[in-house]
Formats: C-alpha cells, sequence, structure tokens
C-alpha cells in the first residue's frame, strides 16, 4: 500500500470515530457521576452530580437541579445525559444560570491559545429543552477577559445536535496560563445575565461575555428541563463523530479532578478520637485537593484491641498535602473502639473520603 | 460560596489548612492558591468577609 493511501485512510479514520485523544471535554458522554446521581444548587456555583460539569448563578436565587439521566437522543450510541431541572423559579431576568465545563491550560495547549497561530475548533454537542428558543453558549479565557458567544435554536422537547466552529483564540488579553488554571470557561446559558450580554457573536472580543439578548430566560419556568449529551470540542473545522471511550478511561480523566477513597485505608489514632492517614494520589490530581467525608458514617476496625465499631459523625480535620498524595490527612469524631493513642486503625468503608481538586 | 468557620489547622507548630464550613460541608482546605477553595478564601479575606480563626 502507498504512503499517500496511508495518510488518505489516517484522515478518514477520525470521521469514522478512528482516531482517540481528539476530545478536549471531559466526561462529554456524562458516564461518570462521583459524587451521585443528582444534586440541587445552595450556592452560586456548585459540582451537583456528573464529574466536571458545575451548575452556575451569577448571584441569582433561582435554583436548578443537575441529575445523571437516561433519556437519550434515539439512533445515537448515548446511554447517559446531563438533566437541569429548575427547582426555584427566577422571574427577574436579571442575573445568569449556567451549566458548565472549566478546562484548564494544560488541556488547551493544543489549540495554541493566545499566539498569532492559534487554532479553531469546533464544539459538538446534543442539547434538548422543554422551553423552545434561543439558547447561548460561550467560551471565556482566563478571568473571563476575552469572551465568544454563538447562538443555537431547540424546539420544545427535541434533542438537536449542535456543532460550531469556535475561531482562533488569538486575544492575547488575557494571558493564557497554559498549566493547571482554568484557561477555557464553556457555558450553556439557561438564564442571560444583563451584565454579560453581548450583541458580537461568533467572534472573540474583550471582555467577560456569555450570552446575548436573545437568550431564553429558561430559569423563569417552574420544572422546566435541559438535557446535554455528547459534548465534544476538538481542534480543527470539523465535528467527527463523539468519540466513546470505555468507563475506565473516563473516570481516569475525572480523578485528576475528584477523588473518592477509603476503602481499606489503615491509620493510626494520634488522640482517642483523631486517626491519622496518609493517601497516594494516582493520577496525580491538578492541585492540592480539599479533604471532606462524601461519607459520614464509617466502620472503623480497631487493630490494637480488635474492636470494631460505627462511627456516625467522622470528619475531616486537617490535611497536609500535595498533588501526588496526603502526607497526612485526619478524621475526627473516630472515637468508638475504646482506642487510644497509637492504636492502629482500618477503615472499612468505601469511598467515604472526597478529594476535590475541581478548577 | 458560602463559607463559614474558618480556621487555621496546625501540624508541628506550622499552619497546614484551613478547616471551614463551605456550602454547609466540613472542609480541609490546603493552602494552595491553585485550589478552588482556598483561592476562594483568599479572595473573601481580601474583600473583608472572612476572617480566619488562628489555629487551637
Amino acid at each position: 500500500m502507498s504512503r499517500a493511501r496511508d495518510f488518505a485512510d489516517l484522515a478518514g479514520s477520525a470521521d469514522a470515530g478512528g482516531l482517540t485523544g481528539r476530545n478536549l471535554i471531559i466526561n462529554g458522554a456524562m458516564t461518570v457521576a462521583q459524587r451521585g446521581t443528582s444534586g440541587t444548587m445552595t450556592a452560586d456555583q456548585q459540582y451537583l452530580s456528573l464529574d466536571r460539569w458545575g451548575a452556575r448563578t451569577y448571584n441569582g436565587t433561582g435554583r436548578f437541579s443537575v441529575a445523571q439521566d437516561t433519556t437519550v437522543p434515539t439512533g445515537q450510541t448515548f446511554t447517559n445525559s446531563l438533566k437541569a431541572t429548575v427547582t426555584t423559579t427566577d422571574t427577574s431576568g436579571t442575573y445568569g444560570y449556567a451549566i458548565k465545563q472549566d478546562l484548564e491550560g494544560y488541556t488547551v495547549n493544543p489549540l495554541r491559545t493566545g499566539t498569532s497561530d492559534a487554532l479553531k475548533s469546533t464544539l459538538s454537542f446534543w442539547a434538548r429543552s422543554s422551553v423552545a428558543g434561543t439558547y447561548c453558549c460561550s467560551v471565556r479565557g482566563t478571568a473571563g477577559a476575552a469572551s465568544y458567544v454563538f447562538e443555537y435554536t431547540l424546539a420544545a422537547d427535541t434533542w438537536t445536535k449542535i456543532e460550531h466552529t469556535i475561531a482562533e483564540p488569538t486575544t492575547t488579553t488575557p494571558s493564557w496560563g497554559r498549566t493547571n488554571g482554568a484557561d477555557y470557561l464553556l457555558e450553556w446559558s439557561l438564564g442571560g445575565q444583563t451584565s454579560k450580554q453581548t450583541a458580537t457573536t461568533e467572534s472573540w472580543q474583550d471582555g467577560n461575555y456569555n450570552s446575548t439578548s436573545n437568550q431564553t430566560d429558561w430559569i423563569s419556568n417552574s420544572g422546566a428541563t435541559f438535557y446535554l449529551t455528547g459534548v465534544q470540542l476538538e481542534v480543527g473545522e470539523t465535528a467527527t463523530p463523539f468519540e466513546h471511550e470505555g468507563y475506565g478511561t473516563t473516570l481516569g480523566k475525572c480523578q485528576r479532578y475528584l477523588k473518592l477513597g477509603g476503602a481499606g485505608v489503615y491509620g493510626i489514632y494520634n488522640s482517642a478520637t483523631n486517626i491519622e492517614i496518609s493517601i497516594p494520589f494516582s493520577p496525580d490530581m491538578r492541585a492540592t485537593p480539599t479533604l471532606s467525608m462524601a461519607k459520614t458514617t464509617v466502620t472503623i476496625s480497631n487493630k490494637t484491641n480488635s474492636n470494631t465499631a460505627d462511627a456516625t459523625s467522622v470528619s475531616a480535620t486537617n490535611i497536609s498535602a500535595s498533588p501526588s498524595g496526603a502526607f497526612f490527612a485526619q478524621i475526627g469524631n473516630c472515637n468508638v473502639t475504646s482506642a487510644s493513642s497509637g492504636h492502629i486503625a482500618q477503615f472499612r468503608t468505601d469511598e467515604f473520603l472526597q478529594l476535590d481538586a475541581e478548577l | 460560596m458560602n463559607i463559614e468557620n474558618a480556621q487555621y489547622s496546625a501540624d508541628s507548630g506550622e499552619n497546614v489548612c484551613v478547616n471551614a464550613t463551605i456550602d454547609g460541608v466540613t472542609m480541609s482546605v490546603p493552602l494552595d492558591p491553585a485550589n478552588r477553595h482556598y483561592a476562594e478564601i483568599l479572595r473573601q479575606v481580601e474583600a473583608g468577609e472572612l476572617t480566619i480563626a488562628d489555629a487551637d
């Protein structure tokens, strides 16, 4: 076979889904939900369910839930979608609401951001809403000092595939971080914030914009739903078929940002109530993570005095760590096994530790 | 983020993290500016909206 034939076949294999690693979005098929399958906003900016997918408002009082759902477009190879549902309306028309994924500099460096030879990229996704109308999607550079907004249209309760080629991010304002910070902020607007609306679409501009005045006020509709799946951002001007990957591959990518653990971990009591543990991270996390409890009831086996019991209100009390591991972390309220300082303990509950290095 | 009850936690006399209740959840936040929780703590302290208590 000729070298020309080899190259022709290689070029065609992307269209057939044969080239891997081209999707810059993580968990675009909405398969990984380490935090659980649903959650409802209680604050401005939160990760509620699906890994890497955040919910946010810009100071609004409206609220929506986010769930991993099985409603998917017919005839496509998806098993899950992100489902957002309005739980508290905001009819003011003043504040912004969105589904978001922030990409770190290491991820978007293939776009050559902030250089004269920056590359176009193509964003494709499936969306569906119970509220028909014009919706906005935006990309913003570090700190929101540069923005790119485009509109798309949805009919009520109808899955629609959107494909849009984003112009080259040649802007040098802001300076792109290029490392482990948030460099590319993607948002699917669900209610436009007046101060972040622009009339300029489909080109990069200075300023912090995420929608237009045409944005449908989805958040003002009680019980309204919005679905999203099959999200792919790739270098180039062509939307290739969605790059499906194994659950383990996606989970591994997500664990750079969120990791659950604790099952079988050994520790040592440094008082009658606190257990000190060390945890290696694999892969390294994006940044030194925050420690919290995914579960507050855990089974503790005291190996020194052979007592095993459930502690019902364990809490994070300390962490000294780096992105590659916790040198030590302390879990409090573990005084259920007649323990004293120096006793050896083992945790016998799965995934009760939550380590969060999200953007 | 709603941040309450922020207090440094120390090991061998050196601050290693901030313990706080963030959006209703008790968290140990490392002193890494790339950590989003610590970045927000720093922002709120700078804005005069939050005070971090000394370690016990």
